[in-house]
């Protein structure tokens, strides 16, 4: 099946930023555990005071950046792994990128909305 | 290949080879960071709760509070903490540490052992803590 294609020419970027996020996503992701702990409970106006601290909003979308990256290439992994019908995987590739960056914006959009409201 | 005969059956392995200790923490590492994919939309649909509609916050509040959303919040915050454990340990092999079987094997109960301690931890110490 794979014989004579020669090299694929790209994926160790790929490989490269998985590293990368997974570093940077290690305090990312404890701060996030730990601020969602104690922010979890908060009544809509309590976390839209603490989002409006600048130090929150900005890590948190950090995370966002960071974190949406790296999931979207894990879930690329996965689905180039199990899904064998070229058709359909080629879909749910597209339909992982765009769910991703559908999600980037809108989590994006919100941090700074709840940032900037009076 | 299942894409030119998909009627061909396939040699059973999962149904009959216990999976060694490694292998069930690879595919740990692999549910894990699908549990913990699925969890950041939903994280994502709460910040726009926040942001945007009070009634969408009080319902995600109101599901956050019955016995199948706390199980899903704990479930989420073990599936975490296991991806960072066994995330880490891919660092370091990355690095050329810990490959020789001794140290693997030992390094799978540390992983899991940590990532057990972290989950409960955070619980216990973080949990309602106020801001």
């Amino acid at each position: 099946m794979s014989k004579d294609l020669g090299s694929a020419k790209h994926g160790a970027k790929d490989w490269w930023l998985m590293k990368v996020t997974s570093l940077a996503l290690i305090p990312l992701g404890l701060w996030l555990a730990y601020s969602l702990m104690t922010i979890g409970g908060l009544e809509q106006s309590q976390v839209q005071l603490w989002l409006k601290n600048p130090i929150h909003a900005t890590v948190l979308g950090l995370f966002m950046l960071v974190g949406l990256h790296h999931s979207a290439h894990g879930v690329q992994v996965v689905m180039e792994d199990y899904i064998s019908t070229p058709s359909v995987r080629n879909i749910a590739l597209i339909a992982n990128t765009l769910a991703h960056l559908a999600a980037a914006g809108f989590g994006l959009c919100a941090i700074i909305a709840s940032a900037f409201k009076s | 290949m299942t894409q030119s005969n998909p009627k061909r059956p396939l040699s059973p392995h999962l149904q009959v080879y216990r999976l060694p200790m490694a292998a069930l923490m690879s595919i740990s590492h692999r549910a894990s960071g699908m549990a913990l994919t699925f969890g950041v939309f939903v994280l994502v649909a709460w910040l726009w709760a926040a942001a945007f509609s009070p009634e969408c916050f009080a319902e995600f509040h109101k599901l956050f509070s019955t016995v199948i959303g706390k199980l899903a919040l704990f479930g989420w915050s073990l599936a975490f903490f296991y991806h960072l454990c066994a995330g880490t340990r891919h660092l370091v092999w990355d690095a050329g540490f810990g490959y020789a079987k001794p140290t693997y094997a030992i390094t799978n109960w540390i992983v899991l052992m940590v990532a057990v301690v972290l989950t409960l931890g955070f619980w216990v110490l973080f949990a309602g803590v106020p801001q």
